[in-house]
């Protein structure tokens, strides 16, 4: 988003070029050039070029040659950056979102039981049992296959969901406010780690522990952000970068941060002492605390860039455990997926590779907000979780650059000297150098009831952003 | 019997340069038959098939292929290790210190890493708009060395610099010299008053040689691409360096130098340059008009200097004027060199064939064959679609050169030569050999081949002039810095056929 | 060696105002200097005093040499038409040496004087007292007199002779070029522009 014109005297043709002292020259292509550059002791920056995505070249001469996009990719990203996102409520799903009993949101795009993957599945049941909808998995199972209820996805109610994000309408949500924009977005709330839901467990500790949230911890969370909120997310997520989280699969600092902003609220709640007890015990149990209000500040960042025509930002990123699915500004609802790939990274005890389910839930919108794996450089100790070593986590930020339309005014990486993060996903820029989005990810086992099996890093896969290249080629006026 | 290999690796691209340098450091290797190390590009599948090498379906321009024959396994492996070599020592990316940044990866990233001025953008024909129209938005000019740019992308392009007030020198440019800094090929020549303006990189290259010769320097010589000067494109680029060198402290006079314009387009020219207050003057070829050699000397003498005799090196034991029965072939690399020769033999022989031809009906067909008077331009569009410029890989020329030597018809050789940045570092004693060979076929035959070489140089170039011309002269070849003069050696030996 | 910095080496030449800089490309670039393609901070092993060799295009360090395969084009300021009024230029010169440091302020003034006055077309002094001030500075009055500046600089006279109304960006990079040399040339050309500008000859009242 910087204009690097040098500094050139009034009025001069061709903003001063012949009358450089000694022109600086950047170079793609024939490394011959380059040379020959160096040779007469020429400042070179030479790019290390490749070809794009290939057959991409019609449609990026068409999308890059849109008179509108460069202001459209302006006008996005700064509604990206001036979002804002504060804490003002906790509902339940069916209050919050209007959800009708027997409808189930889940993470990613959209997908039917056929195709769900095992910890979609298994959360879908889980879900069903919460809601006292079947009297046992298998004939949770048996109506979920038969289509008595209907899915949808999280992102088509302005809300997230971590892995499988499978939200139903009792479950609480935590209720996030762009004040700028004027937007609200929702998210279910932590429950911890282990064999939870989000990662496709259903056995009875799981349901319990469900209800035991629904009629303990989300009243006195209620009560807590309504009595001393509203509490600004984006300030701590300001803060954790500086800490040593990256605000998606890191959120130590953030969630102590958030524990200290609620606590207040929740021990003078109007419930026992032994419940305030356990729900305060609880929260500050779970270090990914912070991840479910993490993520609805990410997506009230992205909504307020979405829908600019002829913008080419990407601004939702999600999986559903068999589909990765990314949506672009300029291209309206639409969603261009592939096939997820899946994680590659470390394993909890015993489990290896063989027991990963492919990629799974909408956390990928922290990454689509500019954190994430795009701010792993803030959160080198995140290797010893994900896998790779610090050269690689430093690299990992840098690289984001050259898909990114710009460096986050908030969101600094304190080893980069303060750098903002690189936020702002251009689909151009992706399908021309080749260089994916990473994503730090959570892995949930593959079959159903497993739970999480480890954490690692993944990438979309490549065929979305051609996609979202082709529609945006189609979206531009005739001139 | 030989064994042979092909691999295929995903999407790791290199420039047709490095590869083409890869294939010869592997096809030297001890017990290599034949090699070539290509990216699968439909031409080069074509070549790889001409050489029996299998390409696996599937494989596509962003796929690198090797394929090494050798006479036994050892030979392979030393071949494919000697490629692996080759290639991670010519790749870009540097190792890189802990924590520092990953190389830019596109032309506007490199612009803002290196604060630029200029993007230099070779990348394959079909990418280059996209790079450039990347650098533009940087807000740097770009000199579009990549070839193959379609005439509406050219538009394009170059409206979209007019708008960020920067200049698009190109498509298809391959010199400028910008605050004495040469770009792509150009010749080292000295500072001084003289700016150009240059739709055509060879005849800008042959003028400031010329200039430099007669001890004239040039202020800057701004490319804008060989199409600049058509209807089509309506000199966009040409007026937007024509107003820069006018306000430029250190330009007294401009020449714009092009291969034959559209006539609208430079009678327009001409009525914006007079405007200008700086003196334009023309290097514009076409029948009737002055060659370069000439519109040089009248820009000499309008400076108020000499004409110097321009340096030559004639050969002894040629055939006599007028002597010699077959006809001119002319194998040029440069496109604008090719023209000039062609406008000249034209007044001299008549009608030329050429793949550049003066009139659509000259046109060669597809096989470049024909047993009268022909020019052959092989920078020409047509003959680098997935190959370097013969300046850079001078292989189709050079085998052309074999073929002219052993046909009958042929009954001189005009060729030319370009020194200078960007150009091969020993181009003299390659085409000596070449020059060498082709005498002797032809003197095989009961015939003796005229070879003349116009020599584009000068003194300082890293080849060096002088020494380029004795090189050739000692194997038979006449040699002129004149294009022109050239030429009329060339056409000495012909009988008249008027 | 008259002086080495991580981005800079100022050698001392026979003739008292020739003075040679070697400048990485992120330092101030001076208008004599030799400049590296490359950025600094660099270790030129050698340090004021040393003798180090000059000639054939090659400055010799001891552990490495700097060839010189380009010349480059330091920015001028543009010669006015010439004008009658002719600026009183003993002040300045009297001050010549006058201040810290390798470039003296009194002579960073003039600089900007000289450079500013250039572009205005008044004349300039005949002869400057080189042999009061140090090499370096010596060598600058010298490129200054001739119009040669670093190009902020060039940039700023420029814009200030040709009449532009906000002159803050081109004054603040002057003001970047640190110590106290960007005020100095700054105060020197405001000198040179206000004698031009002020509207009654001096002892007139208004």
């Amino acid at each position: 988003m910087t204009s690097p014109t040098t500094a050139t005297s009034t009025g001069s043709p061709l903003r001063g070029l012949l009358s450089v002292e000694s022109p600086a020259v950047a170079t793609a292509g024939v490394g011959l050039f380059a040379d020959a550059l160096r040779g007469q002791a020429v400042t070179v920056a030479e790019a290390d070029w490749q070809p794009p995505m290939p057959g991409t070249e019609a449609d990026l001469a068409r999308v890059m040659a849109d008179a509108r996009r460069a202001e459209a990719n302006a006008t996005a990203y700064a509604r990206l950056i001036a979002s804002t996102a504060e804490l003002c409520d906790v509902k339940q799903a069916k209050d919050a979102l209007g959800l009708e009993r027997g409808t189930f949101l889940h993470a990613g795009p959209p997908i039917d039981w056929e195709r769900a993957s095992g910890p979609l599945r298994g959360a879908f049941i889980g879900a069903v049992l919460f809601e006292g909808l079947a009297d046992n998995a298998e004939e949770a199972e048996k109506k979920l296959a038969a289509g008595e209820f209907t899915f949808e996805p999280c992102h088509h109610r302005d809300a997230v969901g971590p892995m499988a994000g499978v939200v139903s309408p009792s479950m609480w949500m935590y209720g996030l406010r762009d004040e700028v924009h004027d937007a609200w977005s929702w998210c279910s709330l932590n429950e911890g780690l282990g064999k939870v839901l989000r990662y496709g467990a259903y056995g009875p500790e799981v349901v319990d522990r469900l209800h035991w949230m629904t009629d303990v911890l989300g009243p006195i969370l209620q009560q807590s952000v309504r009595a001393t909120g509203p509490f600004d997310i984006k300030s701590i997520l300001a803060q954790m970068l500086q800490m040593g989280d990256e605000g998606h699969n890191r959120n130590r600092a953030g969630s102590l941060m958030l524990l200290r902003e609620l606590l207040p609220g929740m021990i003078t709640a109007d419930a026992s002492s032994n419940d305030i007890a356990e729900a305060v015990r609880f929260s500050g149990a779970n270090e990914h605390f912070f991840l479910n209000l993490g993520m609805p500040a990410c997506k009230l960042a992205t909504m307020a860039a979405h829908g600019v025509p002829g913008s080419s930002l990407v601004t939702t990123m999600a999986r559903n455990g068999t589909d990765f699915g990314i949506r672009v500004s300029g291209t309206g609802d639409e969603w261009f997926t592939g096939p997820a790939n899946t994680p590659q990274g470390l394993f909890l005890g015993d489990y290896g590779p063989d027991d990963a389910n492919p990629d799974i839930g909408d956390s990928a919108i922290t990454e689509t907000a500019g954190i994430g794996g795009f701010a792993m450089a803030a959160a080198p100790a995140i290797v010893k979780f994900v896998g790779g070593d610090v050269p690689f986590a430093l690299r990992a930020t840098q690289t984001m650059y050259e898909i990114t339309l710009g460096e986050h005014p908030m969101f600094q990486v304190p080893i980069l000297d303060f750098r903002g993060t690189p936020t702002g996903i251009d689909v151009v820029s992706v399908v021309r150098t080749g260089i994916l989005p990473q994503i730090n990810t959570g892995m949930a086992g593959r079959v159903a009831g497993t739970g999480q099996v480890g954490a690692g890093l993944v990438n979309p896969p490549t065929e979305c952003f051609p996609a979202a290249l082709a529609a945006l080629g189609r979206a531009v006026p005739l001139a | 019997m030989s064994i042979t290999h092909v691999d295929v690796r995903r999407g790791a691209y290199h420039d047709s340069v490095t590869l083409l340098q890869v294939s010869r450091t592997v096809a030297d290797v001890d017990g290599v038959e034949a090699a070539q190390v290509a990216m699968a590009t439909e031409l080069n599948v074509e070549v790889l098939s001409g050489m029996g090498f299998d390409v696996p379906e599937g494989a596509g321009a962003n796929d690198l292929v090797v394929a090494v024959r050798a006479a036994d396994e050892d030979g392979v492996a030393a071949g494919i290790a000697a490629a692996e070599a080759a290639l991670s020592a010519k790749s870009t990316t540097p190792s890189g210190g802990f924590g520092d940044p990953p190389p830019p990866r596109t032309t506007a990233a490199a612009v803002r890493a290196g604060g630029a001025d200029i993007a230099l953008i070779s990348v394959p024909g079909r990418y280059a708009a996209t790079e450039a129209l990347d650098a533009i938005g940087a807000g740097a000019s770009v000199m579009l060395f990549s070839d193959n740019v379609s005439v509406e992308d050219e538009v394009m392009l170059k409206d979209a610099a007019a708008a960020a007030d920067v200049l698009v020198m190109g498509p298809d440019c391959g010199t400028a010299v910008v605050g004495g800094v040469a770009l792509g090929f150009a010749n080292v020549v000295g500072a001084g008053p003289v700016g150009m303006v240059a739709a055509s990189g060879t005849g800008a290259q042959q003028i400031m040689c010329l200039l430099d010769a007669a001890g004239v320097g040039i202020s800057h010589c701004l490319g804008v691409g060989g199409r600049d000067l058509k209807t089509a494109v309506g000199a966009r680029s040409t007026r937007q360096a024509l107003a820069a060198l006018a306000a430029d402290e250190g330009t007294t006079s401009i020449v714009v130098v092009s291969k034959p314009p559209d006539e609208e387009v430079l009678a327009d020219l001409e009525t914006y340059a007079a405007g200008l207050g700086v003196p334009v003057r023309w290097a514009t070829l076409g029948s009737g008009r002055p060659d370069l050699t000439s519109a040089v000397e009248a820009v000499l003498r309008a400076e108020g200097r000499d004409v110097p005799e321009w340096p030559s090196w004639v050969a002894e034991g040629d055939p006599e004027a007028g002597s010699v029965a077959g006809s001119l072939r002319g194998l040029f690399c440069g496109g604008t060199l090719a023209d000039d020769a062609m406008l000249l033999a034209a007044d001299a022989l008549g009608d030329i064939r050429s793949n550049i031809p003066l009139r659509d009906d000259l046109a060669l067909g597809s096989d470049m064959r024909d047993d009268g008077h022909l020019v052959i331009d092989f920078g020409d569009d047509g003959l680098t679609q997935g190959r370097a410029h013969p300046m850079i890989d001078p292989t189709l020329r050079m085998e052309r050169i074999a073929a002219e030597a052993a046909d009958p018809t042929c009954g001189v050789l005009l060729l030319d030569l370009v020194l200078g940045f960007g150009a091969h570092q020993d181009p003299a004693g390659e085409l000596a050999d070449a020059i060498r060979a082709a005498k002797e076929s032809a003197r095989a035959q009961g015939r003796e081949l005229p070879v003349v070489v116009s020599v584009t140089g000068t003194e300082s170039d890293p080849q060096g002039l002088t020494r380029t011309g004795e090189t050739l002269a000692a194997a038979g070849a006449s040699v002129f810095l004149s294009n022109r003069d050239a030429t009329r050696h060339a056409l000495s030996f012909l009988g008249s056929t008027r | 060696m008259l002086a080495a910095f991580p981005t800079a080496l100022y050698l001392g030449l026979p003739d008292h105002a020739s003075v040679l800089p070697v400048v990485t490309s992120d330092a101030l670039i001076l208008p004599t200097a030799i400049r590296l393609p490359t950025p600094g901070p660099r270790d030129w092993g050698v340090r004021a005093g040393d003798v180090v060799t000059v000639g054939g295009y090659v400055v010799s360090l001891p552990s490495h040499g700097i060839r010189v395969v380009r010349s480059w084009r330091p920015r001028q300021v543009t010669s006015g038409a010439a004008r009658a009024d002719g600026f009183d230029w003993a002040p300045l010169l009297a001050e010549v040496g006058r201040g810290e440091g390798l470039t003296p302020r009194a002579d960073d003034v003039l600089c900007g004087a000289l450079l500013a006055a250039r572009a205005l077309g008044l004349a300039l002094p005949e002869a400057l007292p080189l042999e009061r001030t140090t090499s370096l500075s010596a060598s600058l009055l010298v490129a200054a007199r001739a119009g040669y500046a670093v190009s902020c600089v060039v940039d700023h006279v420029t814009d200030a002779v040709a009449g532009v109304a906000d002159l803050t960006p081109t004054r603040e990079r002057v003001l970047a070029i640190g110590h106290t040399s960007g005020e100095a040339l700054l105060a020197g050309v405001d000198l040179a522009l206000n004698h031009v500008n002020s509207p009654l000859p001096e002892g007139i009242p208004s």
